[in-house]
């Protein structure tokens, strides 16, 4: 059936139009074989997505394209001619852009002088910078982008979805005709990626040809024309995107079948365990009201920017309050700072767990063990083989895939590493606890697994807040909903009621329609 | 499932670290965080090989000596730079302290206020010279946590703050003639109950202090929270721990350390002067450095620090010993420093 179908994309392509050809692409580092005769092809103008697990390769085939990694065989062939890259450099050259997830813009710098680095305009033969053509040069290519902002800003200033269209600014600008956008909507808002989306329809007419990495399986017939599946450094298949569903998409990509995506699980709704009172903060957050039950998941909507981080971190002590009240268990409680919400058993899994949730240079139990060294022991020593059993118990619980306690956190795979940020929580026996963006950049199968402890962790009594900007995440596990716009809380949510339109409405400043 | 976890149980136990008995002998240790030992090793050996002086038991005791109070301020300057700060002020604070401590027991006494002589008794003295060291660092932690000002900029005003006092303390000169019963500290060949120890006083109450610090650093919440206050003071903060409060206890401790540091250098050298300990800010922090600690935080230990201050007091020695005229001394240290980091970073590359 494979091969059947790959004759079809031969036939149907004319083998000299073809903007990219990969051939048999192997690559092994010391203990893995990252790519096995994997094979990838891309027309002008076509939006190609790769999809995978994390470790299946994705990210090591598309750093062979952009020259970074050099294949230890393989033929890869630009516009029809053989190409062999041996640094980033000569694939820019030749025309691939790669949008990263980080993106690699200076903060401190313009838009202009963003675009313009290291390929700057100069007068005519003086070593001075002609700035006036650049800036000119600059807003048009932005207004291209359907972008209307100055280009002496700085691009600290922007957005993260302004930031990454000033980053394809920049590929355009230099004649990039291959686009690597790798997980591109994973910081956007619902309304900024249907905006990204514009832009690519907008590239594909003018003969682009876009690699698209997402773990965002919808977006692949949203924006998809064709896909490809790589598991465990193998090309599974490549298919048009017309003649595949998301669960033939999900059981090529884990191997097996996944029976429910959100197992979401009926749970009767226990006694109030938190209760927010005319909470506000002052320009960020207006009057939050609101109240969380024990084996309750509520749901958090809203756009990015709609404050529903801050209210996570002015519930946590992170950010100070200006006014409202916390009642915890019935009573009124005061939360100076984190060390106070932790001592209340209230946790939070921040959305950036790189930054904010692990020391990724230190070991797995010493992570697991950070927020409870208090508790362990009231002397000032450590007590390193309680530490060890905890650590081991949520390393065994939670099925927490790494060689050993001792390994350092970075070297965890995404879901790995998320499971480390929740174990630590976890190990505080939390009464509350709050999910900033819980399955951001984790693969398929992890995420069902987060799900999973989740639930368990509602039915223990736990109350549980998901702050998400994946609608179907928040529709298939909250029991209740609650939006935010601007700074506000604009509805409330019933079971019943969730749907995509009601969330949408609410998180645009619009009313809900009740069934 | 659960073999996840147990299935290499002898790879477990020699990485867990705690659990291996080599993972708790410190020369074990100093060859794990340091590859500059194997530098000092190379170093030690070809100048005992080329020099009869070198290897002599005599010139071991004086490089320890000359190692011993670098050594002291560079182990507290570890726990700061741990916490991916640094104290740019403890240079400034041997000096500050080693004129109190004098001016408190001799007879010249302090040049402020009117020339106050107390003659205290050294025992008196020296915890009033430690307990100002000590709260001095409390200050300096205090306005780095709760004002948010960069450590370089709060130190750095330290550094001429504390110097400034030496120099008012003391009316810019050497305070001489401290008590004699306090040679006991300074002794090359000390004695304890008739054995005769094999380093000079100062060096084993450096030893004392890095066996301390190590314990501390394993063994203590304070020292867990040092690594991880450097390696992502946000995430550590996120997880309930107070780190203002830590930040200032390791503050203190380091001021404290090099306030030590500063009460045994004015006995060595029988004068309290704002000259003192002038070179060992930037000396402790190359040890450190050299010892393999991070200046972006999180990653080191005390014991490499050891072997970074043992390093440049051997250089330093062989120096003497191959008769190269003072002058040059610093520029050949310096380029010992950069070139020490540079084998380590090497030596790194080429294992990975």
């Amino acid at each position: 059936m494979q091969a059947s179908i790959d004759e079809i994309e031969q036939s149907q392509s004319d083998a000299g139009s073809m903007l990219l050809e990969m051939r048999g692409i192997f690559k092994s580092f010391p203990g893995v074989k990252a790519l096995q005769d994997v094979d990838f092809d891309l027309h002008p103008g076509e939006v190609h997505v790769l999809l995978g697990e994390n470790g299946a390769g994705k990210s090591t085939l598309m750093k062979i394209l952009s020259g970074v990694y050099t294949p230890d065989a393989g033929m890869i062939r630009l516009n029809g001619r053989e190409v062999a890259f041996s640094n980033p450099r000569q694939a820019q050259d030749h025309g691939v852009a790669t949008i990263y997830q980080e993106f690699a813009l200076v903060p401190y710098l313009s838009i202009t002088q963003n675009i313009f680095l290291g390929d700057e305009i100069s007068l005519r033969g003086l070593p001075v910078l002609n700035w006036p053509a650049m800036h000119r040069q600059a807003r048009v290519a932005l207004r291209q982008l359907n972008l209307d902002v100055n280009p002496r800003t700085t691009v600290r200033d922007l957005g993260v979805a302004k930031q990454q269209l000033v980053e394809v600014a920049k590929a355009l600008h230099r004649r990039a005709d291959l686009i690597i956008m790798d997980e591109p909507t994973s910081a956007l808002s619902q309304h900024e990626i249907e905006d990204l989306f514009s832009v690519i329809r907008q590239l594909k007419a003018r003969g682009v040809g876009i690699v698209y990495i997402s773990h965002h399986l919808d977006e692949v017939h949203r924006i998809g024309d064709r896909v490809t599946v790589l598991r465990d450094g193998q090309r599974i298949n490549t298919l048009p995107v017309s003649g595949v569903t998301v669960d033939d998409l999900i059981r090529m990509m884990v191997g097996r079948n996944l029976s429910d995506q959100f197992p979401k699980v009926d749970i009767e709704r226990r006694d109030e365990v938190l209760r927010v009172e005319g909470l506000s903060r002052k320009g960020i957050l207006h009057d939050i009201s609101f109240a969380a039950y024990g084996g309750e998941i509520l749901g958090i909507a809203g756009l990015v920017g709609s404050g529903r981080t801050e209210l996570a971190r002015a519930l946590f002590g992170a950010d100070s309050i200006d006014a409202g009240r916390i009642i915890l268990d019935g009573k009124p409680v005061k939360i100076h700072g984190p060390s106070d919400a932790v001592d209340l058993g209230i946790g939070l899994l921040t959305e950036d767990r790189k930054e904010q949730g692990l020391v990724l240079g230190m070991s797995v139990r010493n992570n697991i063990t950070l927020p409870i060294l208090g508790r362990i022991t009231s002397t000032p020593l450590l007590n390193v083989r309680q530490e060890r059993e905890i650590a081991g118990r949520f390393v065994h619980d939670l099925n927490i895939r790494t060689p050993s306690l001792a390994q350092q956190a970075k070297y965890l795979s995404g879901g790995n590493q998320q499971k480390v940020v929740l174990s630590k929580w976890l190990a505080t026996s939390p009464r509350v606890l709050i999910f900033d963006e819980p399955t951001r950049g984790i693969d398929v199968g992890a995420k069902v697994e987060i799900y999973t402890l989740m639930t368990r962790l509602a039915k223990e009594g736990v109350a549980i807040l998901m702050i998400s900007s994946e609608l179907p995440e928040v529709i298939g596990m909250s029991d209740r909903v609650l939006v935010m716009f601007e700074g506000r809380i604009s509805g409330m949510l019933d079971r019943s009621d969730i749907s995509q339109e009601n969330i949408m409405a609410l998180a645009t400043g619009g009313d809900a329609a009740h069934e | 499932m659960s073999n996840t976890v147990s299935e290499s149980p002898s790879s477990k136990v020699t990485r867990m670290g705690g659990a291996s008995i080599l993972g708790r002998i410190p020369f074990w240790k100093i060859i794990d965080e340091a590859g500059v030992l194997l530098v000092l090793i190379v170093l030690m050996a070809a100048l005992s090989f080329d020099n009869e002086v070198f290897g002599t038991w005599f010139n071991m005791r004086l490089i320890a000596l000359d190692a011993a109070l670098v050594g002291i301020v560079a182990c507290g300057q570890t726990f700061v730079i741990l916490t991916a700060g640094i104290d740019l002020s403890l240079g400034s604070m041997v000096a500050f302290s080693g004129v109190v401590v004098a001016g408190l027991m001799t007879v010249r006494g302090l040049a402020f206020p009117e020339q106050m002589s107390p003659q205290l008794s050294p025992w008196v003295a020296i915890p009033i010279a430690l307990a100002f060291g000590t709260l001095y660092g409390t200050l300096q932690g205090v306005i780095i946590t709760k004002l948010r000002i960069t450590p370089f900029i709060v130190t750095l005003g330290s550094l001429s703050i504390l110097q400034g006092l030496a120099l008012v303390l003391s009316n810019a000169a050497p305070v001489q003639q401290l008590p004699r019963d306090l040679r006991w500290m300074i002794q090359i060949r000390p004695e304890v109950l008739g054995v005769e120890l094999p380093l000079p006083m100062p060096a084993i109450i450096m030893l004392l202090v890095y066996i301390t610090a190590w314990l501390v650093l394993r063994y203590t919440k304070l020292g867990r929270y040092a690594y991880a206050i450097g390696g992502n003071e946000t995430a550590t903060r996120l997880s309930g721990i107070k780190v203002d409060r830590y930040l200032i206890a390791i503050y203190s401790l380091s001021a404290f350390l090099a306030a030590m540091a500063g009460v045994i250098l004015a006995v060595r050298l029988d004068s309290g002067n704002y000259t003192n300990g002038e070179t060992y800010t930037l000396d402790g922090v190359a040890a450190a450095v050299i010892g393999g600690t991070s200046l972006m935080g999180g990653v080191g230990g005390v014991w490499g620090t050891l072997v970074g201050a043992v390093l440049m007091s051997v250089v330093r020695n062989a120096l003497v010993l191959y008769n190269v005229p003072s002058m040059w001394h610093r520029v050949v240290v310096g380029g010992i420093i950069v070139g020490a980091v540079a084998i380590d970073a090497l030596r790194k590359r080429f294992r990975s």
